[in-house]
């Protein structure tokens, strides 16, 4: 019983720690994207006010 | 081309000669190497005829990286006029190529012999197989070293970015050489020989592909 | 491709079911082998990634049009190939401990794949050192091909290692059933989906911080800077 639950601990692990890899790699880029849109969008307002 | 990269290695050979910029502080580098490894490892205790052919390449190769990561960073620094003379871009290549050739094997010539008896091993048998390994191994490492040399030395790191480019990417060839090596001690010929194709393997590859594509790298 | 994500995230719900609940445990490893499919799926998936990144990188050097956007796919390939390749060491390692009880073995594949995820970390670190936008895309293209060269005669060096190393643990193979080799197919397609829309994003954005960089320095000569 013990060897089968040390089992389940590492399929859990190993199953999270990939999971854990995608979603820092994910949320890197949505927010450094949503950063950059951010820029995008008011550089373009300012030049709709100057125009 | 030949003629091309003829004169470019003498220049640097010149070079070289008047100032000792490479040589000197990669050989002292070496020997300095070797000494460490004897307080490090105790030779005179624990006997080293298991690991010494890793110590002695590893050293080989450390002390190489100061003389190969050069060889562009001196052209970059002259920003790069060389890259303006009517020639062929490959011979340039070709010439660095062969300046990283002679350097690592001086350098092993110095090396090795001191590794040998600093480490109390002595020199394995069927030395003039050893020699032909050292020989195929150094031309391996410096067609790669010449390579990454070319791409590190114009990036904002220069020599720095080495290592991380050149030690995982001349992995086949430490394996190589040092089970070559290891194989001559044990008295296998045979195994030895298997590993020495692969260096060679590696020799062709490095220097034919490099050569192809070093015109790309001029462009820009 | 922004429909991506309605083809991935149903077969990411479907291969884990098929994975973790519906194939039954494995005769000496239990319900342990079922990290075998997580990590087969990362290590394919990352095989394919730095294909990829090496077709981009040929392409960058001989085409004519478009290099700017390869160029981003190159990027965008290297980093999702990495990523996916890091998580095929995690998975392996902790598969390994159970497996062959440690979590390192000198096994010509995990070999490989260590000296593999060396070869394209420093393949983003020449990326990152290089400033020069035509120079960034050109050097790094030129390494993605060099490299790429290098891992089967990295593969084929290690492989002849082990074989005159003592090897320790013994390969516990796994016989595939028709019902496994479903779940291992339906990983496969989940997580090479996941790649692509990884891919996609990521080269979406490099996209956007050029436009952005182009627009401000239009603004700037238009003010006068």
């Amino acid at each position: 019983m013990s060897v089968e639950k040390q089992f389940l601990e590492y399929v859990f692990f190993a199953y999270s720690a990939v999971f854990l890899l995608i979603f820092l790699f994910v949320t890197n880029v949505w927010r450094r994207t949503r950063h950059l849109e951010q820029q995008l969008s008011a550089l373009e307002g300012d030049g709709e006010k100057e125009s | 081309m030949i003629r091309a990269a003829g004169w470019i290695l003498w220049k640097d050979i010149t070079l070289e000669f008047r100032g000792r910029e490479l040589l000197v502080p990669a050989g002292v580098f070496g020997l300095l190497i070797a000494m460490l490894y004897g307080f490090a490892f105790d030779p005179a205790k624990n006997g080293l005829h298991g690991t010494f052919p890793g110590l002695l390449w590893l050293g080989i190769f450390f002390a190489s990286f100061l003389a190969v990561g050069r060889a562009f960073s001196v052209e970059a620094e002259a920003s790069q006029q060389l890259l303006l003379a009517p020639i062929d871009r490959g011979s340039l290549f070709l010439a660095k190529l062969a300046l990283n050739i002679l350097l690592t094997l001086v350098l092993a010539a110095v090396m090795t012999p001191a590794f040998a008896i600093l480490l109390q091993t002595g020199l394995p048998p069927e030395t003039g197989t050893f020699l032909l390994i050292e020989a195929l191994g150094l031309v391996g490492f410096s067609a790669a070293g010449t390579a990454m040399g070319a791409l590190a030395a114009q990036t904002r790191l220069r020599e720095l970015l080495l290592p991380a480019l050149l030690l995982p990417f001349t992995s086949p060839l430490l394996l190589g050489v040092v089970s070559a090596t290891k194989a001559l001690y044990g008295g296998e010929v045979a195994a030895a020989g298997n590993w020495i194709m692969l260096i060679a393997i590696f020799d062709v590859i490095f220097i034919v592909v490099p050569v192809l594509l070093f015109e790309f790298l001029t462009e820009v | 491709m922004r429909y991506l994500r309605w083809v991935s995230v149903p077969l990411w719900i479907a291969a884990l079911y098929l994975a973790l609940i519906w194939v039954p445990d494995e005769r000496s490893l239990g319900v342990s082998y079922r990290i075998f499919y997580i990590h087969l799926g990362m290590a394919w998936t990352a095989l394919l990634a730095l294909t990829a990144n090496f077709v981009v990188s040929l392409l960058v050097l001989f085409m004519k049009r478009r290099r700017e956007t390869l160029d981003n796919y190159a990027q965008a390939t290297a980093e999702v190939g990495l990523l996916m390749t890091t998580a095929t060491l995690a998975s392996g390692m902790l598969w390994a401990k159970v497996a062959w009880g440690a979590f390192w073995t000198w096994d010509p594949r995990l070999t490989t794949t260590a000296i593999l995820w060396f070869l394209y970390a420093g393949y983003l670190l020449l990326r990152e050192a290089i400033d020069q936008p035509q120079r960034r895309m050109v050097y790094s293209a030129v390494y993605g091909l060099i490299v790429f060269i290098d891992v089967p005669i990295v593969y084929l060096s290690v492989r002849w290692w082990t074989s005159i190393h003592p090897v320790v643990f013994t390969n516990t193979g796994i016989n595939i059933t028709p019902q496994m080799l479903i779940a291992v197919i339906f990983f496969f397609f989940a997580t090479l989906f996941l790649a692509l829309d990884l891919i996609w994003l990521r080269a979406k954005q490099q996209d956007l911080r050029e436009r952005l960089e182009r627009m401000r320095e239009q603004r700037l000569g238009e003010l006068g800077y």
